[in-house]
């Protein structure tokens, strides 16, 4: 049996008339006659002989067959099953409920489960029940008994995710099914979170209606947090030796300012309170300090209840993080010089901190250690300085590439003799290039200067504005020119006239071989104590791509993973939790504390979407196209096509000689 | 179409068939007006011609005294004069010469080309020079008026190659063909006259004098006037690139009106000029039109 997916389209069938009026109406085409002379001719209008009698049957006939056929196709005709399904007269009610951190907050929680348990003794009615903001989508089915529903509700908690409403609209229409008849959705939630902003579905257009429930926070007082006061931010930095501070920032919601006492506890203990004056719809810092070592974490605290507990305090990590290894290789019997710039080197990377926490620590022993012994060493960064055939004696031109091999750095300055090193580390393969001579700028002449950076060079994106200039002002009054390098050498820094001042090698294994032209002291170069030094030198020993991926202080929002396979961590619920060596700390979504800006009427309408198709004929399309078999479309696009083709043959112009017959369709 | 009583074959259609233009002027010339045309002047003269009544203010000198001696009555006796006549022949080549209607037997050029080539065969039976000039700007052809049987054979030729295509002669071209016209020429302008009618006195000027008679026969196809039976033509203009859509039935009369007026118009600026004028259609009899042409020229005489 032959139905209509758009029976109104039908009525284009209409068009029919168009190819009747268009051989009833149509003027004849004239056909050239050549003609001795114009002079007694004049222009006249030329008859519609079409009206008296259609001219050409078969091609009207074509005609109004193709116009049939493009108002059948449009009307979307299709082979119906024989066996007729009633739709479900039964009312279907999806409850969706947001189970975000926020609902917890103006008695939310206790309201919506209230409205969940007077709305499921609704009569007539098959009810499911769908929740986000708890890290994870639970569904349950249309037609879940409302016993095994209220217990349900009954247990649950809000959770601690941002909640994103958008997630949910791709599942409610699964969970209907077909069959079901008036379709809705009942959406409770307190609509703070800028989730809600972005959402947009159609849910109109495919028949469901949309029932909004707005509680707690929105209910009581929308646009606003009031009554509400919460630990924003934390931090901890050390001062001094023994002391740190920790620093919290603390909001006010409410439209009147507020005084209320914010906590330290540690250990299990209180430790300190201070009383704090909130502007109104401000924040405020507070700090405490406290002897370092004494506890792993601390915990700040606001002492007053308010509207939304879950954002009373902040748990933070009192420890410093495990600082990167670094060491020195010097001449058996170490020069003045060399001991100079090893003090010199050593002072510039244990400044580099983060925070105030020490991020580079000088160890000795370990990098003896990787000279004795064949086994893995934690050391980040060993220089060599002074580098020359020494580097021959026992093993430690092996120790030297097991160590780049292992992913560790190795930072060379040239020794006494350039040429001895030169051969040691061509013969050891570690580098290969040629010495050329001994460049020097006479005291009160101009110095070397550092040439511009490579355009699309690492280094180029680091420096630029003021960093560039200081680099760009560095002076180098010594150097060794280099040249013949090896390929896939890179050549990081160059002086004007195109000298390489800095070999850099990189290996598989992320390890680095960087090595000076000149030595870091200061008769040589001042290049040390300029600011740049510090960001160049991580730079060029590639720890600026780590500091990036650094895992020892990582801070992460509710819902959150970090690493993957084994070492997967999700992020559940705020608060400090170990991963292997490190801390995570976990704080709640950014969304839950930022500021509204469409109503809960303009999300509604998101949500339902802009086209007011009513919910019988999506009904109607939704069941007939579950029952449809066989789509006629093709068919009738080919028979179209097949009559396109006829037509076009039937009125192409006949070429006629006699002038006698001139006459040709339009 | 008008035909002659005696045959049917000079109908053009059938004509058109003889390729032989020679031929075909001998076919027209003997089968219709064998004995009807006479060339030859009565006047002044060394051969006898034939005797007449006498009449009152004639020279006595023509009075046969011993004719009156016998029978008592006075006779004039007539001699043949010697006419020493020539015949230039003017055809019009251009492209709306070409024109063909769809009941017509040959265009308007074949038409005027075989009347010509009659024209030519009546002047060379009878020992007059001949020649023929026209064709179009693009493509003029002159042969100056000469006699005998090689000239003439030369003549039917250069008619017979003629193509139509172009446009009218022009000025200059008229310059010369009035210069080449020799005294005492009967000029014969086979033309359909559809354009430059206003330039007839000036090209025809020279027939106003005693020495020259001059002949127009306008040649025209039937559709010219009653237009191809349509409801609608695109009609291009053949000498030109105009053209003109529209539908004849309802213009027809209009034209045929606007058609005769033109024939009047040409017709009164030979008059005006001392010309004779003839229309034909290109569907007439060829030994009727020549019958009218003689009985044109006897009439004058």
């Amino acid at each position: 049996m032959i139905e209509f997916g758009q029976p109104l389209a039908l009525w284009t069938a209409l068009a029919l008339g168009l190819p009747i009026l268009a051989h009833m109406a149509y003027r004849q085409i004239t056909n050239k006659k050549r003609f001795p002379t114009l002079r007694f001719l004049r222009v006249s209008s030329i008859p519609r002989t079409g009206r008296r009698r259609p001219s050409d049957w078969v091609l009207l006939l074509v005609r109004c067959a193709l116009f049939s056929l493009i108002a059948l196709l449009l009307a979307d005709p299709y082979f119906k099953a024989a066996s007729i399904i009633s739709p479900n007269t039964q009312k279907s009610c999806l409850i969706v409920l947001d189970r975000s951190p926020s609902m917890s907050g103006w008695g939310g929680w206790e309201e919506a489960k209230s409205k969940i348990v007077e709305e499921l003794q609704v009569p007539s009615t098959q009810f499911g029940l769908l929740t986000f903001g708890s890290g994870e989508i639970l569904e349950h089915s249309m037609g879940t008994p409302v016993d095994q529903l209220l217990t349900l509700v009954q247990s649950l908690r809000p959770g601690f995710d941002a909640g994103s409403g958008q997630s949910l609209f791709g599942r409610i229409t699964d969970l209907f099914a077909a069959r079901d008849g008036e379709k809705e959705i009942l959406l409770i939630s307190d609509f703070q979170e800028s989730n809600w902003q972005g959402v947009y579905s159609d849910l109109a257009a495919k028949g469901i209606a949309v029932r909004i429930m707005p509680v707690g926070h929105d209910a009581q007082s929308p646009h606003s947090r009031l009554g509400n006061r919460a630990v924003v931010e934390a931090k901890v930095v050390p001062v001094g030796a023994d002391k740190l501070r920790i620093w919290a920032v603390v909001r006010n919601w409410d439209t009147e300012p507020v005084e209320t006492q914010v906590s330290l506890h540690a250990g299990a203990e209180l430790k300190m309170v201070q009383t704090v004056r909130l502007p109104s719809v401000g924040t405020a810092q507070v700090q405490f300090v406290m002897p370092v070592g004494d506890y792993a974490q601390a915990t700040v605290k606001l002492e007053e209840e308010d509207n939304l507990p879950i954002d009373n305090n902040r748990t933070i990590w009192l420890t410093p993080p495990p600082a990167k290894k670094f060491g020195f290789w010097l001449p058996p019997d170490p020069q003045e010089m060399d001991a100079q710039e090893m003090t010199y080197l050593g002072t510039a990377l244990e400044s580099a901190g983060d925070g105030g926490w020490s991020r580079w620590e000088v160890d000795v022993t370990l990098a003896d250690k990787l000279r004795l012994s064949p086994e893995s060493s934690n050391l980040s960064l060993l220089a060599i300085l002074g580098c020359s055939d020494w580097m021959n004696e026992g093993a430690q031109i092996g120790a030297v590439q097991r160590f780049l091999d292992e992913g560790g750095t190795v930072l060379l300055t040239p020794g006494e003799s350039p040429v001895r090193m030169n051969q040691v580390l061509r013969d050891s393969s570690l580098l290969n290039y040629t010495f050329v001579r001994f460049a020097r700028t006479p005291f009160r002449m101009a110095p070397f200067r550092i040439d511009t950076l490579p355009e699309h060079g690492r280094l180029n994106e680091v420096f630029s504005g003021d960093s560039s200039r200081d680099l760009y002002l560095s002076q180098i009054r010594k150097f060794f020119v280099y040249k013949e390098l090896e390929a896939g050498l890179i050549v990081p820094l160059r002086d004007r006239e195109g000298h390489p001042l800095v070999l850099c090698k990189e290996y598989p294994s992320g390890g680095r071989l960087v090595l000076f032209s000149f030595r870091l002291l200061p008769d040589w170069t001042d290049l040390p104590v300029r600011n740049s030094f510090l960001p160049l030198l991580v730079e060029l020993g590639g720890f600026g791509h780590s500091l990036e991926k650094d895992t020892s202080r990582v801070r992460l929002e509710v819902g959150e993973v970090l690493g993957e396979g084994d070492d997967l961590f999700v992020a559940r619920e705020p608060g400090l939790f170990k991963r292997g060596s490190n801390w995570v700390e976990v704080v709640l979504p950014i969304a839950e504390s930022m500021p509204e800006v469409f109503t809960v009427s303009e999300i509604s309408e998101h949500i339902r979407g802009y086209n007011q198709t009513t919910s019988a004929d999506v009904d109607k399309a939704s069941f007939m196209a579950k029952n449809r078999d066989t789509s006629l479309w093709v068919w009738i696009a080919g028979a179209i096509f097949l009559f396109l083709l006829l037509e076009n043959i039937l009125a192409k112009p006949a070429h006629k000689n006699s002038a006698n017959d001139p006459l040709l369709h339009a | 179409m008008v035909a002659t009583s005696d045959s049917a074959l000079l109908d053009p259609s059938h004509l058109t068939r003889i390729k032989d233009l020679s031929l075909l002027a001998r076919v027209v010339v003997d089968g219709a007006i064998f004995g009807v045309h006479r060339s030859v002047r009565q006047g002044r003269g060394a051969e006898f011609f034939q005797y007449r009544p006498y009449e009152a203010g004639e020279d006595l000198k023509s009075i046969d005294w011993k004719v009156y001696a016998k029978r008592d009555e006075l006779v004039s006796k007539t001699y043949q004069e010697d006419t020493n006549f020539s015949v230039c022949l003017i055809l019009d080549g251009s492209a709306s010469m070409g024109y063909k209607g769809e009941h017509a037997g040959c265009s308007k050029f074949k038409y005027a080309q075989m009347l010509a080539a009659c024209f030519a065969y009546l002047a060379f039976r009878q020992g007059d020079k001949v020649g023929v000039v026209g064709g179009s700007e693009q493509s003029p052809v002159f042969l100056p008026v000469s006699s005998g049987r090689g000239h003439f054979h030369r003549l039917l030729a250069a008619m017979g190659g003629m193509q139509v295509g172009g446009t009218d002669l022009s000025a200059t071209a008229w310059e010369k063909i009035q210069a080449s016209i020799p005294k005492r020429c009967l000029v014969v302008y086979l033309s359909d006259f559809l354009e430059n009618e206003d330039l007839l006195p000036a090209r025809l000027g020279f027939a106003r004098s005693s020495s020259y008679e001059c002949l127009c026969v306008q040649v025209l196809d039937a559709e010219e006037s009653t237009l191809p039976q349509a409801e609608a033509l695109r009609f291009v203009e053949m000498e030109g690139v105009a053209e003109i859509s529209t539908s004849p039935k309802l213009i027809s009369e209009e034209v045929q009106n606007k058609v005769a007026d033109h024939k009047q118009k040409v017709s009164r600026l030979c008059r005006e000029n001392s010309v004779d004028f003839e229309s034909v259609l290109s569907t007439d009899d060829l030994g009727y039109v020549l019958h009218q042409f003689i009985g044109l020229r006897g009439r004058k005489r």
